[in-house]
């Protein structure tokens, strides 16, 4: 399943809403029982069943065969968190098994027809498996790889309950599209967790907003990018090319954003609080700062678990670093173009660190920017375009090296009957949401304008859900770009 | 990079005020009950069933099977199911696209759909044999009106052609190999102004084909029978604007190609007839076809070239249906058109005589041949006013049949027509003209096309293609087809003989996947794009 769908929407999450409403009352009387039987477990055990139950269907509702692997995956790796903490000391044998184990799947699962296909080309005959990357593996391997990493070290307990566990791993917000949540995150919200009224404003609201960037945004400028950039090439415009490739990128980011945004929303009025994903990353001046705005959860995950444990700058830092954007690379989908992007900014931010950086503050503001947006804006381009030929031919045509028209009528129709909607997605990615909550919080403590600011905010929502629900029945185009990874 | 901002990485400010309580308390209950009776709406209302809009019957459930649910299948139609068939769905599709204009601005009143994104110059798009290839598989031959055949509320005397639902996007039976199924001859839309028109990618070396395969019917037919070509140019050769003309072929250009390869078949000049009256409602704004009228002047020069009597216009009468929205609403879902119905006509003869026989072909699935009903009479003109977007069926109902009208003119001369959708709207001025019409679609004929026609007595043949079709390879094979096929002598007298659910299915089956995969590449609907993703 997928959040923006109309089954979502109007069946799965009524539905769970319901369900975890009774839940709560009956984790109130099971609480009752227990404290009277002298037991002092979970506060909210049936809430939790609820959510495992509901997430799994979840799962198995896109993935129902490779339901069983998530569910291995997740058995294992709860066997390996109390194996690694079994005597005093931390167990290192067991902590690099389980290593292994999860590098293995994904290795297997994600990665085994790419490397079968490479070392065929290198002359070395081995079958081709079925290229089958099941949904959600990137994420839901990355986070069993955290929650080992954080027993060995010490940081987190291993989980003694396996229904914890499961529900840590599968939880349904973040399962499929990140964000990459940390045990220690939530680690205390899954026995113990209360949530007010204030959370579940605040999480629908996110979730409306999430919504809206998906449908409203993402995948209306997915017409565009899919226009310019799927067509013949030989017949592109080099204005066509920008168009495209700068409609992708406000597309990926509504896209991922947005899914985040409702990950973290719905989270948040189910009780959990997840940490931030994105942080207006188009506003950077350095592309240093725009991996620290880009799906923190991924880079602060390559920081922590392998940058840092490499010897971060302490030694052989340009290789750590290029390890780390390899792999960040290689984590975005099977495919040579992917390693070819992680390196692209590895290198990027191995130059800035030793020019850019230093001198930052004696630039100007706007060249910083346009230096940076220019280099995200290309960076799309190598991520777009999986088939490397068509890759060099694209980059021709967007520098004008091929002969290629500079414009056209449908260039100049098609920039017309969107420019609005490409206004509106340059609005939206720059920091416009927290001018308006400054100002939200401030008028909600006066007298008059409480009543003003929530009818606002209730339209805000209402209006979003409406045109969303619209445009996923009229349902041209719905992508979900970070399903690949 | 510091190892603590993950872990320190601020949350939410905790907030304990008074105000900022009850205020997310009232927004959470507005919230609520908003999407509470949304959710309801979606889950309680009735489910719609069949889109008048997309002109086809919508998803039904799915049914269970352990190999379905196993490999993703049944869970990713159950969720098709539901989107498909959400409560009210053309209104909420014409809301969406009122939503969608928002998006920005129509320069010089013109909006492009689906066109290819080249900037084309003269030189690439008029190469011999290089028929553009575009994005859209359902649109050229412009039969999805006809195809549908059923149509539950439509009020029509000829039984239903078939009770299975017809997918828009599958139900090109192009009897094309499968590298031709994308390659039609269309270049994407455009809506200027209110009109919508369809811009020409059409291409010389299939045009040569096509007037190879009329010459061919000329010669088995032999000297007794007249064979007649006439290739109707569409709209865009007439409406389309300067500024986007580099996106349309020349129709004129690929017409008068086809005709200096014809040797004994004789070209009717059906553009001309057509030129000369472009101020007149001669095409729909909202439909691929053209109007009555159009088709009267095109008759008109028929008659003169085949040298039968002609009706005046005044002979007939006219009847007007108001509030027309024709295909090119669902093709593109431009609002503009949906705000501009125009009217439909048609004209009835006065002072003929009609005795109308249907020969219906049942469809399957995928809009292949599966069998044939019992000849039935009926009359020429149906009524479709109960469902406007069909209207372009008032002539005969569709496509997928083999019609026969006995008229009361009687002067030895015996019509065939070979033709598209376009074809349709020609019978009706030429009821005074020949003693027996038979109207056959080249996309539906299951006997031997010489033998029928040497068996009925044919004296003239007409075909009758817009100009899309005349330069599709599907259509020469089409032609190429009929000529060769059910050539054993069982096949050819017995209607719904087993010749036509043997032959034809397994062949039309088999292109019909390759068309079906084609489309999964350029037509995505959300659903498909979901299914694709949780696989």
């Amino acid at each position: 399943m997928i959040f923006a769908d109309l089954l979502f929407l109007y069946i799965f999450l009524p539905a769970l809403i319901i369900f975890y409403i009774l839940a709560g009352f009956a984790d109130k009387a099971v609480c009752a029982l227990t404290k009277e039987k002298g037991f002092a477990g979970s506060i909210n055990p049936v809430k939790n069943a609820v959510l495992i139950i509901f997430s799994l269907v979840f799962y198995a509702w896109g993935e129902p065969f490779y339901i069983r692997l998530m569910l291995i995956s997740i058995a294992v790796n709860y066997v390996f968190g109390l194996l690694i903490t079994f005597r005093e000391k931390p167990s290192k044998a067991f902590f690099v098994l389980g290593i292994i184990f999860n590098i293995a799947m994904i290795g297997t699962f994600k990665y085994g027809r790419f490397i079968a296909e490479n070392l065929n080309a290198l002359g070395i005959p081995v079958p081709l498996p079925e290229a089958v990357s099941p949904v959600g593996i990137s994420f839901y391997t990355f986070q069993s790889i955290s929650y080992l990493a954080d027993v060995y070290r010490g940081d987190v307990k291993a989980q003694k309950n396996p229904f914890r566990v499961l529900l840590y791993i599968s939880m349904f917000p973040q399962l499929i599209a990140g964000p990459i949540v940390r045990y220690e995150t939530i680690a205390e919200d899954i026995c113990s967790r209360r949530i007010t009224v204030e959370d579940v404003s605040e999480g629908a609201f996110r979730f409306f907003i999430g919504l809206g960037k998906k449908v409203i945004l993402a995948n209306q400028l997915s017409i565009i990018s899919e226009q310019f950039l799927d067509g013949e090439l030989s017949r592109l415009s080099v204005g066509g090319a920008w168009l495209g490739i700068i409609a992708f990128t406000f597309q990926i980011y509504f896209d991922f954003s947005g899914y985040s945004d409702m990950a973290i929303g719905m989270g948040r009025c189910l009780g959990f609080r997840f940490n931030e994903n994105f942080n207006y990353p188009y506003i950077s001046r350095s592309i240093t700062e725009f991996w620290r705005r880009w799906h923190i959860s991924l880079s602060s995950f390559f920081r922590d678990y392998v940058y840092i444990p490499m010897g971060g700058n302490r030694r052989h830092q340009p290789l750590n670093i290029m390890t780390v954007w390899l792999l960040t690379g290689l984590w975005h989908g099977a495919s040579w173009n992917f390693v070819l992007w992680g390196l692209y900014f590895g290198i990027i931010i191995m130059i800035e660190k030793y020019t850019l950086l230093k001198v930052e503050n004696k630039i100007p503001k706007v060249f910083l920017h346009i230096y940076s947006l220019f280099l995200i804006v290309f960076g799309w381009t190598i991520f777009y375009f999986e088939d490397l030929g068509r890759l060099g031919g694209f980059i021709k045509i967007m520098f004008g090296a091929s002969g290629n028209p500079a414009g056209g009528i449908v260039t100049k129709n098609a920039f017309t009957v969107n420019l609005y909607l490409l206004i509106a997605a340059a609005v939206c990615s720059v920091p416009l949401g927290t001018l308006i909550r400054k100002f939200y919080g401030r008028a909600i403590k006066t007298s008059g304008g409480a009543a003003a600011m929530v009818i606002m905010k209730v339209a805000a929502s209402a209006g979003l859900l409406w045109i969303s629900t619209l445009l996923l029945v009229s349902g041209t185009n719905n992508p979900f770009l970070y399903f690949r990874f | 990079m510091d190892k603590n901002s993950q872990k320190s990485a601020p949350r939410y400010a905790e907030k304990k005020d008074k105000s900022s309580k009850g205020a997310a308390a009232a927004y959470v209950a507005a919230i609520a009950v908003i999407f509470a009776a949304v959710s309801g709406a979606m889950v309680f209302m009735p489910r719609s069933r069949e889109s008048v809009l997309e002109q086809r019957e919508l998803a039904e459930f799915p049914t269970y099977s352990r190999e379905s649910f196993m490999d993703g299948t049944y869970t990713a139609e159950i969720s098709h199911y539901f989107s498909d068939t959400v409560p009210m769905r053309d209104r909420l599709m014409e809301m969406a696209s009122a939503v969608q204009e928002f998006t920005g601005f129509r320069s010089d009143d013109i909006k492009l759909h689906n066109v290819t994104v080249a900037e084309n110059t003269e030189e690439t798009s008029v190469t011999e044999g290089t028929a553009p290839v575009t994005e859209i598989t359902v649109i050229s031959n412009g039969s999805v009106v006809e195809d549908t055949g059923t149509v539950s509320n439509a009020e029509t005397e000829v039984p239903a052609e078939t009770e299975a639902p017809v997918s828009a996007v599958t139900q090109e039976t192009a009897a094309a190999p499968a590298d031709d199924a994308v390659s039609l001859t269309n270049n994407g839309i455009a809506v200027v102004g209110t009109r919508a028109i369809m811009l020409y990618g059409g291409s010389y070396s299939v045009g040569e084909d096509y007037a190879a395969v009329v010459e061919k019917y000329k010669k088995a037919l032999g000297d007794d029978v007249n064979v007649y070509c006439m290739v109707i140019p569409t709209s865009s050769e007439f409406y389309c604007p300067e500024s986007i003309s580099s996106y349309n072929n020349s129709q004129l250009d690929n017409i008068n190609n086809i005709y200096s390869h014809l040797a004994n078949a004789v070209p009717v000049d059906a553009y001309s007839a057509l030129k000369d009256h472009t101020a007149e409602n001669i095409y729909f704004r909202t439909d691929h076809h053209w109007s009555s009228l159009g088709a009267y002047y095109a008759a008109e020069k028929f008659a003169e070239t085949a040298g039968v009597p002609f009706l005046d216009l005044s002979e007939y009468d006219m009847h007007t249906v108001e509030g027309y929205v024709g295909t090119m609403y669902s093709y593109t879902q431009d609002i503009t058109i949906k705000n501009n119905p125009e009217d439909f006509f048609y004209y009835v003869p006065k002072n003929v005589e009609l005795d109308t026989t249907y020969y219906n072909y049942q469809l399957g699935d995928g809009n292949e041949i599966i069998g044939m009903d019992e000849p039935m009479k009926s009359t020429f003109y149906l009524n479709f006013s109960n469902s406007k977007s069909m209207l372009y069926c008032t002539f005969m109902g569709g496509d997928a049949k083999i019609t026969h009208v006995n008229t009361s003119t009687k002067n030895g001369r015996r019509l065939a027509i070979f033709k598209d959708s376009y074809g349709n709207a020609l019978p009706q001025f030429l009821f005074g003209s020949f003693e027996d019409i038979y109207v056959i679609d080249m996309r539906y004929f299951t006997y031997n096309a010489e033998d029928y026609l040497k068996e009925h007595g044919i004296t003239d043949v007409l075909f009758a293609n817009n100009a899309f079709h005349a330069t599709t390879r599907s259509t020469v094979n089409y032609y190429e087809k009929l000529l060769t096929q059910g050539r054993q002598p069982a096949a050819t007298s017995s209607p719904a003989s087993s010749a036509v659910t043997t032959s034809v299915p397994a062949e039309t089956s088999a292109v019909e996947k390759t068309v079906t995969s084609a489309a999964e590449v350029s037509e995505q609907t959300a659903e498909t794009d979901i299914r694709k993703n949780e696989e």
